[in-house]
């Protein structure tokens, strides 16, 4: 090999490192500059629940638990309507209609987060608050939920889980359909032609071989929920709730990241926002980190 | 029973897929009833207007174009230049960490950019600025340009490589002038996408750009983007305010389907 190639593909490789250096470098921003709030409280910054920056005294969990109740309520909402689909878009449907139905999805996934923010604010915001709520709280056994108790002003998790789960579908309908492209036509055939109906088929073949991939598929939609800001900032109401009530006024880390951090004067406030912030990365970097091993694994095979 | 079951469920299915259906309209009926009667040229060649008044978007149109220009100009080079290395090279022990490490930080969350960057540009320069604003764009879309420029370079055909190696081209020429130039349709459309994420992305500029009322003049000043004056006056309670939000909306989604379109055109005249 030449000089100036042996130059030219060091130098690629160079380049090419920056993707890992951004991540460490990430993560030890991220560390530094949180580590005041650590060294305060420890782990008892997760668990602890009073979050009042003007007493100086913060506690992550009631954000953790919004959080994690807002994004796993968008999975909820969103996983039976992308399987259908990824099998319709996959199987069922004619494939011109399939076409539209993709584009469909491109053009959902390609709105901003700031838009869906905008339009739920609108929209979706009176429809809880007048329909949605009444109708749950007045019924016989899901009024009696913890889920669903308190006073409803249509800002809630429960409005920010529903435009987050439109958010979402684009990703997981992709990486699902993806999934379902591999499996072969044979198996398929020979399902078929033992008699079973396409339901059946579908279970068997489609669905029961691949949960691993569509478990995958479902936690990085998951860990999309997650990390979401804008929208979620719009519609949740932003107050450190504690119940588990879906209903009431909540936030999550991102909203409380996008509310506060502009007005920090105080270094700890500061330093427990950069902490809540690692702990989301956290979370979205575990999640990622398992699914793409496994879609990487099934890659391979 | 069994055909019920089978009949049930499969017309359930495409019901359901189709429920997508309703969110896109509404959205797109919203912002054709609440925009449409305020359009103007006064939106794109005048500034915003004092507290509650209303007035133009033009220094968030500048913020926008400068910022995500600034972004493609180190984020595009980047990414490719990081493809080529993925493409080209054949050992597992530098392909799988820079594969996995791009795969993560396209699932990090966009906020979390944007507080690194706040470390990384705010904090030194004390000031928010739009040098900030596109570094925070520029690590959101390099990842994404890279995986899709990756496919790219996969598909490209030996047979071209080592027909440029034969006329006596240096290796590193067939990469530049062969591999990437010969693909420069393909990799435009991923290009354009990115862009168009980029030109939506609100968290990232919160406490990089953070926004201002006035046009930049320089890199190091705030400036203002459009999500962020969406953002701004979506949440603000003066009526005027929030109207103009969906004005700026509207542009913004014009704009973003605008570069969709043509990466959707460019896509087709390649199959074709």
């Amino acid at each position: 090999m030449q000089l100036q190639d042996k130059i030219f593909q060091k130098s690629l490789s160079l380049v090419a490192l920056l993707a890992p250096l951004l991540l460490i470098g990430l993560f030890v921003l991220l560390g530094m500059h949180s580590a005041p709030i650590w060294e305060q409280k420890g782990i008892a910054f997760v668990f602890s629940s009073d979050w009042n920056p003007v007493m100086e005294s913060f506690g992550a969990w009631p954000f953790i638990q919004g959080t994690l109740l807002t994004a796993l309520l968008a999975l909820f909402f969103a996983l039976p309507f992308c399987l259908a689909a990824a099998l319709s878009i996959n199987l069922l449907l004619p494939s011109r209609v399939a076409i539209v139905l993709r584009s469909l999805f491109d053009i959902l996934a390609s709105v901003p987060s700031i838009i869906y923010g905008q339009w739920a604010l609108v929209v979706l915001v009176p429809i809880i608050r007048d329909q949605v709520s009444p109708f749950l709280q007045g019924n016989p056994i899901l009024g009696k939920l913890p889920l669903f108790q308190g006073t409803s002003y249509g800002l809630s998790a429960f409005t920010a889980a529903i435009v987050l789960a439109f958010m979402i579908s684009p990703l997981i309908t992709a990486l699902m359909t993806e999934i379902f492209k591999l499996v072969p036509v044979v198996q398929r055939q020979g399902f078929l032609s033992l008699g079973t109906t396409y339901w059946e088929m579908i279970r068997h073949v489609y669905i029961k071989p691949n949960l691993q991939g569509l478990t995958a598929a479902a936690s990085l939609g998951l860990s999309r929920a997650l990390g979401e800001t804008m929208a979620v900032a719009m519609v949740i109401g932003n107050f450190p709730n504690e119940s588990w009530s879906v209903l009431e006024p909540s936030s999550t880390i991102a909203s409380v990241l996008a509310n506060e951090y502009g007005e920090v004067s105080d270094p700890l406030h500061l330093s427990a926002l950069v902490g809540l912030g690692l702990i989301l990365f956290l979370i979205t970097f575990v999640l990622n980190f398992i699914a793409r091993m496994i879609l990487r694994l099934r890659r391979q095979v | 029973m069994r055909k019920l079951v089978n009949l049930f469920m499969i017309l359930s299915m495409i019901t359901m897929s189709f429920i997508f259906v309703i969110p896109l309209v509404s959205l797109l009926w919203q912002l054709a009833e609440k925009a449409a009667p305020r359009l103007s040229l006064d939106l794109i060649t005048s500034v915003g207007g004092q507290l509650g008044e209303s007035g133009g978007l033009l220094q968030a149109i500048i913020g926008t174009l400068v910022m995500v220009t600034l972004a493609a100009v180190v984020a595009v080079p980047v990414g490719i230049l990081t493809a080529l290395a993925l493409s080209e090279s054949r050992s597992r022990l530098f392909k799988t960490p820079v594969e996995f490490s791009v795969d993560l930080l396209i699932g990090a969350p966009s906020i979390i950019i944007g507080i690194f960057v706040y470390f990384l540009l705010v904090v030194p320069f004390r000031q928010y600025s739009a040098l900030a604003g596109s570094c925070a764009l520029a690590i959101i879309i390099f990842p994404i340009i890279v995986k899709t420029s990756v496919e790219i370079f996969r598909l490209f055909p030996m047979s071209v490589k080592q027909a440029g190696l034969a006329l006596g081209l240096k290796r590193y020429q067939v990469s530049l002038y062969v591999v990437i130039w010969g693909s420069r349709k393909e990799l435009l459309p991923g290009i354009l996408n990115s862009l168009a994420r980029a030109s939506g992305e609100t968290a990232p500029l919160l406490f990089t750009a953070f926004g201002s009322p006035f046009i930049i003049r320089g890199l190091l000043e705030p400036t203002s983007a459009m999500p962020l004056q969406i953002f701004h006056y979506a949440t603000s309670p003066y009526p005027e305010w929030n109207e103009l939000a969906w004005s700026g909306s509207f542009l913004l989604v014009s704009f973003i389907f605008f570069i969709q379109i043509c990466s959707r055109i460019l896509t087709r005249t390649k199959q074709g």
